[in-house]
């Protein structure tokens, strides 16, 4: 869901993406909102990797799961498929393997979700595909 | 509304402020893909998605998320774990508590805003 990162400074991560027609999700073109928060958390994902510095070393970044979610607003009941959305998430701040992000995802001026997030790292699991 | 695909309805029950339902979550699921390769964990929005069918199931109709005030991820979900899903009504307003439950253990739990689908 976010593709390609189209700004990153100091906490903060603009990404752009589009939610899959194939999201198992999808019913009559289209996915309820609250899928919306996969996106917010794999652009905290995202950033959180970005700032580890591991896209700068190529190194496989631990998995993490997001372990809480509040104040989400859903502005729209579905999101469209195909299409370009983007999502900004700002770290909010963390210990040791948490975290917490706050985060929106919106297309052009129309906001969809906003969340804040708390995310957990599980220290040494990493994907098995690399 | 469907439950959500790659889930066995077991049993179900609804009462007055309630509904009850015993799913299962099968090896196969479509909403394990990629989430992780190697360590399949149910994400996080299909705890939504659980909550919002024990809604639709309780109330007889379609109802859609509008709010999530909180909610708490306590243990990952795995595939073949058989799940406990409660939602009661919080308020009049459209507030509803939701618990995911697993052998006794609380996977998940937290407060919902609906809305009838229909003034959505």
């Amino acid at each position: 869901m976010v593709e390609r990162v189209v700004d990153w400074r100091g906490g903060e991560l603009r990404g752009v993406g589009r939610i899959s027609a194939r999201s198992p999700f999808a019913t009559k073109g289209h996915v309820p909102g609250y899928v919306g928060i996969d996106c917010l958390a794999q652009a905290a994902a995202v950033l959180r990797g970005l700032e580890q510095g591991l896209a700068r070393h190529g190194t496989n970044p631990e998995l993490g799961y997001v372990v809480g979610i509040r104040k989400a607003r859903f502005e729209a009941r579905t999101l469209p498929l195909e299409r370009e959305l983007t999502t900004h998430v700002r770290f909010l701040g963390g210990a040791g393997s948490l975290a917490e992000y706050e985060a929106e995802l919106v297309e052009g001026e129309k906001a969809y979700v906003s969340a804040v997030l708390s995310t957990f790292r599980i220290p040494g699991m990493k994907r098995s595909d690399e | 509304m469907a439950l959500l695909p790659g889930f066995k309805l077991l049993r179900a029950k609804r009462d007055p402020d309630g509904y009850r339902a015993l799913v299962r979550l099968e090896a196969d699921s479509p909403l394990l893909s990629g989430h992780f390769p190697g360590h399949p964990i149910l994400p996080g929005i299909a705890h939504l998605g659980l909550g919002l069918y024990a809604v639709h199931e309780m109330e007889g109709r379609e109802h859609c998320l509008v709010e999530v005030q909180g909610v708490r991820f306590r243990r990952p979900t795995l595939p073949g774990d058989l799940i406990e899903v409660a939602v009661v009504r919080a308020s009049e307003t459209g507030s509803v508590r939701f618990e995911l439950r697993s052998a006794d253990v609380v996977l998940s739990r937290g407060l919902l805003v609906v809305e009838d689908e229909i003034s959505a």
